[in-house]
């Protein structure tokens, strides 16, 4: 799961090399806005055919914390 | 077509509540179509009939079980519902208080405590919250779930009669208090704004007097809470009998644009700038970019010799949009004119303006064809102006007076005090007013970042929470960019591992903070901070 998180924070970012840890921030280490985190996660929800809330967005700091609530739904 | 002043629009709107102004919807568009929305995926519509009989459904609720002159709690993202609750509080002599939905739950149960809100009303996705509110807010005695409870309250909505007593002579004043709008404060703790009938409505009617929003297609997006979306966005749009679609949230506005189709519609820097870039990532994709840029060339050069193509040469561009969108009012945070003219060039007007929500929140805007680049408007006419203590240039600080000004801070008797110069409100903000009366931002005199999202936080908030750490002797929070940096002094003598501690520690911190107050980056000092005379911290300028 965490792989194709990747691939698809990778994608979104234009970076295909870049490292990406769960402990790394979803806005600042990734230097993202809170639209491109909307854009992200409606991209992530279409690849795991899942539906965040945008409290449970909200809620989302890390890339760890998005990968539990994959592992949870 | 030809900028420059004209006429107000005659606005006969003879209501001094928001109670009033519902009863005066009916009796003039009773059968138009108020609401759009999304319910489960699917559009539904409320004609302004059904949208006062629900508000007075839910209002009766409110009276019967004893909620009167009581303060009314609302958390959710953007829907029918929540707007029913604002007008159904307001009209039944309540007091609404909107809360952020971006705020984590502990800031949230903060603002029910400190309003003393009686009821709290909140969306299916804050259900786990009514837990929490039950066992620590003593003064809630009554919870709705907008998902499970709101389709119950309103199951024999239009059976109460149109001339019910206790709405439409529920004995509300023009000068009663109607809503607490918590704005971050300058100090660190937010401060909740009194605004009455009056700030709210006649800052509306200013609204509907200057700009073209009678009997028109608008949507909203910015969430409901902010009074840019409430005040402008529903309360003048209902005066002008206009249908308001209702865009649920960032990741539908696409999709909403495409399905309501508007004709205007609000929004906040961020989202201009996020629109402008993707028209221009499509048309890279599609390997259209050159010729797009080519079409505006002479699109701009027909334009100067009076030829107005842009809606037929720009219709792929503007279809993205829904096809009808003509102008959007821009508030919140200062746009790039990069935006303006770029929207402008594809037939989409940006006008900007300025408010607070200590104003409810309009103080000056651009009208529709009226406005002039760089500013934020010309004055609405339900304030005034002083550019007080102006230096050589004529840059100074904005004080506002007028109807449409707060009653002041709840139970904060010295914020209020501190807020005002006599009559006049003092805003922070600085600028100039030219010679037609047109405003323009300068800079801020308080120390308030504000962000491309029209979120305002406070440094001193996030200053006093790192500095609970230790190791941390000094620190100062600023704004660069759209980022939120701390630089820090830290405590080397006693503390070796200080630069292991301080990333685990921000990241800590940021979790219990709402996204947009992340502490982006940390920058450690090798020296203290330079100071002012009274040993504060020199802020950056």
């Amino acid at each position: 799961m965490l792989e194709k998180l990747q691939l698809i924070l990778r994608e979104y970012l234009g970076d295909p090399s870049i490292t990406i840890s769960e402990d790394m921030l979803l806005l600042s280490d990734f230097d993202l806005d809170s639209l491109d985190l909307v854009t992200l996660v409606g991209k992530v929800e279409e690849a795991f055919s899942v539906e965040i809330s945008d409290r449970a967005m909200m809620k989302m700091k890390t890339v760890g914390d998005l990968l539990r609530y994959l592992q949870d739904t | 077509m030809k900028n420059a002043p004209y006429p107000l629009n005659t606005v006969d709107i003879p209501v001094k509540t928001l109670n009033e102004l519902l009863a005066f919807t009916l009796t003039r568009f009773q059968n138009r179509t108020a609401f759009r929305y999304r319910d489960q995926g699917e559009i539904k519509t409320a004609t302004y009939a059904r949208f006062v009989a629900d508000a007075k459904q839910l209002a009766a609720h409110f009276l019967e079980n004893g909620f009167h002159n009581t303060n009314i709690a609302v958390i959710g993202e953007n829907s029918y519902f929540w707007m029913l609750t604002y007008f159904a509080a307001t009209g039944s002599g309540n007091v609404i208080v909107p809360i952020d939905n971006q705020l984590p739950d502990d800031d949230v149960i903060h603002i029910l405590k400190s309003s003393g809100a009686c009821a709290f009303v909140f969306s299916g996705d804050y259900a786990d919250l009514a837990g929490p509110v039950k066992e620590q807010v003593k003064s809630v005695k009554l919870l709705i779930n907008m998902k499970t409870d709101m389709p119950a309250l309103l199951e024999n909505s239009g059976k109460i009669s149109a001339n019910d007593a206790y709405f439409i002579e529920s004995g509300i004043k023009e000068n009663d208090l109607a809503a607490i709008v918590y704005t971050s404060g300058t100090t660190g703790a937010p401060k909740g704004v009194m605004l009455s009938h009056k700030n709210i409505l006649e800052d509306a009617k200013s609204g509907c007097r200057f700009m073209d929003i009678a009997l028109h297609e608008t949507m909203v997006i910015l969430p409901m809470h902010h009074t840019l979306s409430s005040t402008p966005g529903v309360v003048a749009q209902l005066m002008g009998g206009s249908t308001v679609s209702i865009c649920s949230g960032a990741k539908n506005i696409s999709k909403d644009f495409l399905d309501f189709k508007p004709e205007y519609t609000i929004m906040v820097p961020l989202i201009v700038e996020a629109m402008y870039k993707k028209i221009w990532e499509t048309a890279k994709s599609q390997n259209k970019d050159k010729l797009l840029k080519k079409m505006i060339k002479i699109s701009n050069a027909l334009l100067n010799i009076g030829i107005d193509l842009r809606r037929k040469l720009f219709k792929s561009v503007l279809a993205a949009f829904g096809g009808n969108l003509q102008w959007v009012l821009s508030g919140g945070a200062a746009l790039g004119e990069e935006y303006v003219l770029g929207f402008r060039a594809f037939g989409i007007d940006i006008l900007q303006a300025y408010g607070i929500s200590e104003c409810s929140p309009g103080v000056s805007l651009n009208r529709n064809r009226y406005k002039r680049d760089g500013s934020v408007g010309v004055l609405l006419d339900c304030n005034k102006v002083l550019i007080a203590n102006a230096d050589e240039t004529g840059i100074g600080e904005i004080y506002v007076k007028g109807s449409n000004v707060m009653l002041g801070y709840y139970n904060d008797p010295k914020a209020t005090e501190d807020a005002f110069d006599g009559e006049w409100f003092k805003t922070g903000d600085l600028g100039y007013l030219d010679e037609d009366g047109f405003l323009f931002i300068t800079g801020r005199m308080k120390n308030l970042i504000i962000l491309s999202n029209g979120k305002n936080v406070s440094p001193e908030e996030l200053e006093y929470k790192i500095l609970a750490l230790p190791y941390v002797l000094e620190v100062l929070v600023y704004q660069e960019g759209d980022r939120i940096l701390a630089e820090l002094f830290l405590d080397e003598e006693n503390f070796p591992d200080r630069e292991q501690r301080i990333e685990a520690d921000i990241l800590a911190l940021n979790r219990t903070l709402p996204q947009y107050k992340y502490i982006a980056k940390t920058i450690i000092r090798d020296t203290e901070f330079p100071k002012t005379t009274s040993k504060k911290i020199k802020r950056k300028s």
